[in-house]
C-alpha cells in the first residue's frame, strides 16, 4: 500500500511538473513576446492556450499535497516546517499569477503602463513558482535541510550555496524552455505561421541539448552532495536512465521531421517520456525515505482503513476526472483552431476594436 | 495563554476569516450564473445571458484568489497544528481528499464554460457545463465543512492508551454536527452571495443605471436571497438545538448564560458584565432560550457555571452571535419586503415604489456587506465557542500547537500579505468592470413593463 500510494502521488506530482513547466514557459514567453519582441501573434497564441487550463493544472499540485497529507500524515511537520519559506514564496507568486490572469482582459491601450507591469508580473511569477519549489527535490542535501526526529528546517545560506540546488534550478529552467518549445510546436502544428514554428523548434532543439547538459551537471552535483543517492541512481536505475537517453534521441529525431503534424505530437510524447522515466528513477533513488534519514514511507503511512478509503475515493474520482480532463484538453489543446477567438467572445471582440 | 498560542490563533483566525469570503463566493455565485443563463436561454433573452457572462468574469477573478488563499490556509493547518494533523489526520483526511476531486471538476468545467461560450452549436450544452460548477463548488465547501464538524463533534475513532485507534472514516464524516453545519453553511452561502449581488446591482442603480438588465439582476438575487434567508433561519435554529445537545458550553457562552437555570430567558441586547456574571440591560424574553434549545419552556439550560473555568469559551462571542442574528434578521426582512413588493405589485404599487426609492435602495445596499458580516460573526461563534478545544473534549488547541519559534514571523508576513491581496482584488474587480461597461447586444424593446417579475412567463 505504501508503494502504491507513493506511486499515485508521484504521478500527480509528475503531471504537475509537466503542466507547470509548460505553463511557466508559456507565461515567461508571453512576457518576452509582449515586452521585448512586441510579437502579438505569439502572445495571443500563448494566452489562448494558457487561459482555459492554468487553473486546472494547479489542481495537480493540490492533489499531490492533499494526497500526501492524507496518505502520509506523519510527514507534515517535517515538510511543513522545512518548506515553509519556499512554499510561502511559491504561494505568493501563484497569487500574483492568478490575479494577472483575471486582469488579462484589460485593454492594453487604456493604461499601457499597468498592463505592461501586469505582463511583467506574469512572466516573473511564472518563472519564480517552479524555482521556488525546486528545493523540494533536494531534501537529502544536508547543506540545505536539517531534519531531526520532530521537525525540519531549511538553511537560508544553503539556498544560495548548495550546488545541488543550483543544478536542479538550472535543470528546471532549461526543461521549461525544452518542454514549452515541444508543446507549443505541437499546439501550433496546424498553423501556417512559419516564424512561430521555427521559434518553437529552436526552443526544443537547444532546450533539449541544454537539458541533456544540465542533467549531467545534476549528476555531478548529486554525487558531490549526496554520494549515497548518486550511487543508488547508477546502480539500480541505469536502465531507466538509458531509456531516458533513448527518448531524448527519439525526440530530437522527431523534431527534424516535425513539419509532419503527427511528428510534432510524437516529439512531445517522447519528450514527456524522457522526463517521466528520469523522474521515476529520481523518486526510486530517494526511496524508502520520505524524510531523509528520519521517516520511511512505511512509517509515515496512515491507518490502513483510511488508506483504503482514500484509494476508493481515488478510483472513483479518476472515473469522473479522466473524461472531464479529456474533454477539456481535447477542446482547447488538440483542436484549438476550430473557432477564432474574436468570435468566441463578442464582448472581447468589442474590446478588440481599438 | 502563551504568546505563541495567541499568535497562532490570530494567524489561523485571520487566514480563515479572509479565505471564507472567497470560499463563500465560490460556493454561491455559480448558482446565480447558472440560473441567469437558464432564464436567458429559456426566454431567448440575451440580456440575461450578458448578465451570466459578467457575473462569470467576476467569478473567475475571485475563484483564482480563493484557490490561492485556500492553499495558504491548508499550509497553515499543517504548520501551526502539526499534532492535530498527525493524531487526527488519519481520521478526517477523507473529506479533504474528496474535495480535491470536486475542485478539479469545478476547475475543468469552469475553463470549458468560460472559454467555449460560443463553441457549442446547442447552447443548452453550454448551460449544462455550468451544473458541474454549481455542484462541484458547493460540494467543495461542504466537504471542508464536514472536517470542521468533526472538530466540533468528534466521531469515528476510539482512544486506547492515549492513541487514536479503531478509525472509521465514514463515521468520522457523518458525525452529529455534520447535518446542521452543512445545511446552515449551504443556506448562508447563498444568502450572503445573493445580497452581495443585490448590493452591487443597487449600487449601479443608485448611480443612475436603469433598465431591464439591472432589474433582472435585482429580482433574481432577491428571490434566491429570500429562499436562502428562510433556509438560513431554519438551519440556524436547528444548529442551536444541536449546540444545546452536544456543545452546551458553547451555548452558554454564545447566549452569555452565566447561571444554570430552568426556563432560561433569551436576552436581546445589553452589555455582558463578566465581573458580576450577568447581562446589564437588554430585553429579556422569559423561557425562550429553554424553548429554542430544547422545545420545552422549562428545560434546564446549562450556564457557564456548569463548566470548569478552563473549559469555558470566551463570553464575548455573545456579541458576535447577536451580530449574526441581527444581520440575518435584517436580510430576511428586506428580502421579504422585496418579495412582497414583487408579488403584490398590482395590489400594493406603493410598496414597489418604496422599495425602489432611494431609501429602499440604500436599505438593500446595506444588505451587501451585512451578509458577509453575518458569516464572519457566525464562524467566530462556532470556532471561538469551541475553545479551548481543537477536537472537542479530545485535544486542546494549546496541545496541538507547533513548537516552532517562527509563529510570530509568520503572523507578521501573512497579515500584510492578506491586506495587499484584498486591496489588489478589489482594485482588479473595479478596474476590470470599469474597462468593460455594460453594452447590451439587443436594445430594450419599447412597451416592456418596467419591473417584470422573474416568475412571469413571456409569450
Amino acid at each position: 500500500m505504501a508503494i502504491f500510494a507513493f506511486s499515485v502521488l508521484s504521478l500527480f506530482l509528475f503531471l504537475y511538473l509537466i503542466t507547470a513547466a509548460i505553463d511557466s514557459g508559456g507565461g515567461a514567453l508571453y512576457t518576452y513576446a509582449l515586452l521585448v519582441k512586441r510579437d502579438e501573434a505569439l502572445a495571443e497564441t500563448i494566452m489562448r492556450y494558457l487561459s482555459p487550463v492554468w487553473e486546472t493544472n494547479n489542481v495537480f499540485l493540490i492533489a499531490y499535497i492533499v494526497g500526501l497529507a492524507g496518505y502520509f500524515p506523519q510527514v507534515l511537520p517535517f515538510y511543513g516546517a522545512a518548506m515553509l519559506i519556499p512554499c510561502g514564496i511559491a504561494l505568493a507568486f501563484m497569487l500574483i499569477r492568478g490575479a494577472f490572469f483575471g486582469y488579462h482582459y484589460l485593454s492594453k491601450e487604456q493604461n499601457p503602463l499597468t498592463s505592461e507591469l501586469a505582463a511583467a508580473a506574469l512572466g516573473i511569477s511564472s518563472l519564480m513558482i517552479p524555482l521556488a519549489l525546486v528545493p523540494f527535490f533536494a531534501l537529502a542535501d544536508t547543506r540545505l535541510f536539517n531534519f531531526t526526529r520532530q521537525t525540519g528546517s531549511i538553511s537560508l545560506f544553503g539556498l544560495i550555496s548548495s550546488p545541488l540546488l543550483s543544478a536542479l534550478g538550472l535543470l528546471a529552467l532549461v526543461s521549461i524552455v525544452y518542454l514549452t518549445g515541444l508543446f507549443l510546436l505541437f499546439y501550433t502544428r496546424k498553423s501556417q505561421d512559419a516564424h512561430l514554428l521555427t521559434l518553437f523548434q529552436h526552443m526544443a532543439r537547444w532546450g533539449g541539448l541544454a537539458a541533456l547538459l544540465s542533467s549531467a551537471t545534476l549528476g555531478i552535483a548529486l554525487y558531490e552532495s549526496t554520494p549515497h543517492l548518486a550511487e543508488r541512481l547508477l546502480r539500480d536505475n541505469w536502465l531507466l536512465m538509458s531509456i531516458a537517453a533513448l527518448a531524448f534521441i527519439g525526440t530530437q529525431m522527431a523534431l527534424r521531421w516535425s513539419h509532419q503534424h503527427w511528428m510534432a505530437g510524437l516529439a512531445l510524447l517522447l519528450g514527456i517520456t524522457q522526463y517521466a522515466v528520469s523522474f521515476v528513477a529520481y523518486q526510486r533513488m530517494n526511496l524508502p525515505y520520505l524524510v531523509p534519514g528520519v521517516l520511511t514511507i512505511d512509517q509515515a503511512l496512515t491507518a490502513p482503513v483510511m488508506a483504503q478509503a482514500l484509494t476508493a475515493v481515488l478510483f472513483g474520482g479518476m472515473l469522473l476526472l479522466l473524461p472531464a480532463m479529456f474533454l477539456l484538453y481535447r477542446m482547447f489543446i488538440i483542436a484549438p483552431y476550430k473557432e477564432p477567438s474574436a468570435q468566441s467572445n463578442p464582448e472581447k471582440a468589442v474590446q478588440r476594436t481599438h | 495563554m502563551t504568546q505563541n498560542l495567541l499568535d497562532g490563533r490570530i494567524l489561523m483566525g485571520s487566514s480563515l476569516g479572509f479565505h471564507i469570503i472567497f470560499a463563500v463566493i465560490g460556493m454561491g455565485l455559480p448558482l446565480f450564473i447558472s440560473l441567469a443563463e437558464l432564464i436567458g436561454l429559456w426566454r431567448k433573452d440575451s440580456s440575461w445571458l450578458t448578465l451570466a457572462r459578467r457575473w462569470t468574469s467576476a467569478f473567475v477573478i475571485l475563484f483564482a484568489v480563493g484557490a490561492a488563499t485556500g492553499m495558504v490556509v491548508g499550509q497553515e493547518l499543517a504548520l501551526l497544528w502539526p499534532r492535530f494533523m498527525q493524531d487526527y489526520g488519519p481520521v478526517i483526511a477523507l473529506p479533504f481528499f474528496i474535495e480535491v476531486f470536486a475542485f478539479f471538476i469545478e476547475a475543468i468545467f469552469l475553463g470549458i464554460y468560460v472559454y467555449a461560450w460560443d463553441r457549442f452549436t446547442n447552447r443548452w450544452l453550454h448551460w449544462l457545463c455550468s451544473l458541474p460548477i454549481v455542484i462541484g463548488s458547493m460540494a467543495s465547501g461542504l466537504l471542508i465543512t464536514i472536517a470542521n464538524a468533526f472538530m466540533n463533534s468528534p466521531a469515528g475513532f476510539v482512544i486506547q492508551n492515549g492513541k487514536v485507534v479503531d478509525i472509521q472514516p465514514l463515521a468520522a464524516m457523518l458525525n452529529p454536527a455534520t447535518p446542521t453545519e452543512l445545511l446552515h453553511t449551504f443556506m448562508s452561502a447563498y444568502l450572503a452571495v445573493a445580497f452581495m449581488l443585490v448590493g452591487v446591482t443597487v449600487w449601479k442603480m443608485l448611480h443612475g443605471r436603469q433598465g431591464r438588465y439591472y432589474q433582472n439582476a435585482l429580482n433574481l438575487s432577491m428571490v434566491v436571497g429570500l429562499i436562502s434567508a428562510v433556509g438560513t433561519f431554519i438551519s440556524g435554529d436547528l444548529s442551536g438545538k444541536y449546540v444545546a445537545q452536544y456543545q452546551p458550553a458553547k451555548l452558554a457562552a454564545m447566549e452569555a448564560l452565566f447561571h444554570t437555570q430552568a426556563g432560561a430567558p433569551e436576552i436581546v441586547g445589553g452589555i455582558v458584565d463578566e465581573k458580576t456574571q450577568r447581562i446589564i440591560g437588554g430585553i429579556a424574553i422569559p423561557k425562550l432560550l429553554s424553548f429554542l434549545s430544547y422545545g420545552d419552556f422549562n428545560h434546564v439550560v446549562q450556564g457557564l457555571d456548569a463548566f470548569p473555568k478552563d473549559q469555558q469559551p470566551p463570553v464575548f462571542i455573545h456579541y458576535t452571535f447577536e451580530m449574526m442574528i441581527a444581520s440575518g434578521t435584517y436580510l430576511l426582512a428586506i428580502a421579504s419586503l422585496f418579495g412582497l413588493s414583487l408579488l403584490l405589485r398590482k395590489q400594493w404599487p406603493w410598496l414597489r415604489r418604496v422599495m425602489m426609492s432611494k431609501l429602499g435602495m440604500i436599505a438593500m445596499l446595506i444588505g451587501g456587506p451585512l451578509g458577509f458580516l453575518a458569516i464572519e460573526s457566525g464562524w467566530m461563534v462556532t470556532e471561538i465557542g469551541r475553545q479551548p478545544w481543537i477536537v472537542y473534549h479530545y485535544m486542546r488547541v494549546s496541545d496541538a500547537l507547533t513548537t516552532s519559534p517562527y509563529v510570530p514571523v509568520m503572523l507578521w508576513i501573512f497579515l500584510p500579505f492578506y491586506a495587499i491581496t484584498a486591496i489588489a482584488t478589489i482594485y482588479l474587480l473595479w478596474a476590470f468592470f470599469r474597462r468593460r461597461p455594460l453594452r447590451l447586444p439587443v436594445e430594450e424593446a419599447p412597451g416592456q413593463p418596467a419591473f417584470p417579475s422573474p416568475l412571469e412567463t413571456r409569450g
